[in-house]
């Protein structure tokens, strides 16, 4: 019961709306131990890196089609770590008009492929 | 009075306040640093703002779930500028794309920064909707949030930890035309 009340309790500060689209790159070095409410365990002992987005669907009263994706979105990133405090981190992230134009011109992925890598 | 710190306190000793005044210190609630606010704030060449913290000791924080974190804590919070394009992040990329349509800028962009940079070194506790984790080492996320009704692009490089190389971040409200 103590459990419930407490995520009860992390949700309502968390926010959980679904009217954000939200893209995550995360690097961790030493244990790492979580439990998801899903049932996905994870340990993990010195690298891990995770990368995702969590992208809502189109609201299905207003839309036509509401197994769409509510938005585009287009990243391109290098994560370059020599050590516990020396990482860099690079990276484009586009949502929405910018990224569906971007997803049609492949100069233009050229163009953000060669800045990220550049270094 | 005992402290966690291990200083043995006592408000009547000047020396137990000098050591009750450095326990505050390197507390922090949701990257507030008691008794001194360390945030630090830069303005970008679109109008992005950089808040960013960086404090050592206990630090408890509540958005995004519950937690605490026993180490080092830096946060670095991007809030993005607003254009008539979204697209001028690109520029700096080499395209020359700016497919500007007819929409009048209003969003109130001050309360929702679009790239969250979170690094922390030592042992922390998060308990959030998704689950709960413990972490014991370096942990180094970030996150970019994009709300539905808006269009984004940003550019982000950064040097050893989280010195900032290069930061772009720009939004377009989507939706009517003018």
């Amino acid at each position: 019961m103590k459990v419930y009340c407490v995520l009860s309790f992390a949700m309502l500060l968390g926010g959980c709306s679904s009217n954000h689209l939200v893209y995550v790159q995360e690097v961790s070095m030493g244990l790492n131990v979580s439990a998801g409410l899903g049932g996905t365990e994870k340990i993990s002992l010195g690298y891990d890196r995770d990368v995702f987005a969590i992208v809502p669907k189109k609201d299905g009263v207003a839309s036509d089609n509401p197994d769409q994706d509510a938005m585009s979105l287009v990243t391109m990133n290098k994560a370059t770590i020599e050590s516990l405090t020396k990482m860099r981190v690079t990276e484009f992230v586009a949502a929405g008009a910018p990224a569906d134009v971007i997803a049609d011109e492949s100069d233009t992925l050229t163009s953000i492929r060669e800045k990220v890598y550049e270094n | 009075m005992k402290i966690v710190s291990g200083c043995s306190c006592n408000p009547t000793n000047l020396a137990s306040c000098v050591c009750l005044l450095m326990f505050l210190s390197s507390c922090s609630l949701n990257s507030y640093q008691v008794p001194f606010n360390s945030v630090q704030s830069l303005e970008l060449e679109n109008g992005e703002k950089l808040a960013a913290t960086n404090s050592l000791g206990f630090h408890l924080y509540t958005k995004g779930g519950v937690g605490f974190q026993l180490g080092k804590i830096q946060r670095q919070l991007l809030y993005p500028g607003i254009t008539d394009t979204g697209t001028e992040c690109l520029k700096g990329i080499g395209s020359s794309n700016e497919k500007a349509d007819e929409v009048r800028i209003e969003a109130d962009t001050e309360k929702s920064p679009s790239r969250i940079s979170v690094l922390r070194y030592g042992v922390g506790v998060d308990v959030s909707f998704s689950g709960i984790r413990m972490i014991l080492g370096m942990n180094h996320r970030n996150e970019s949030r994009t709300d539905l009704r808006l269009s984004s692009s940003s550019y982000y490089r950064s040097g050893g930890e989280l010195n900032l190389d290069e930061a772009c971040s720009v939004i377009k409200k989507r939706g009517k035309t003018k």
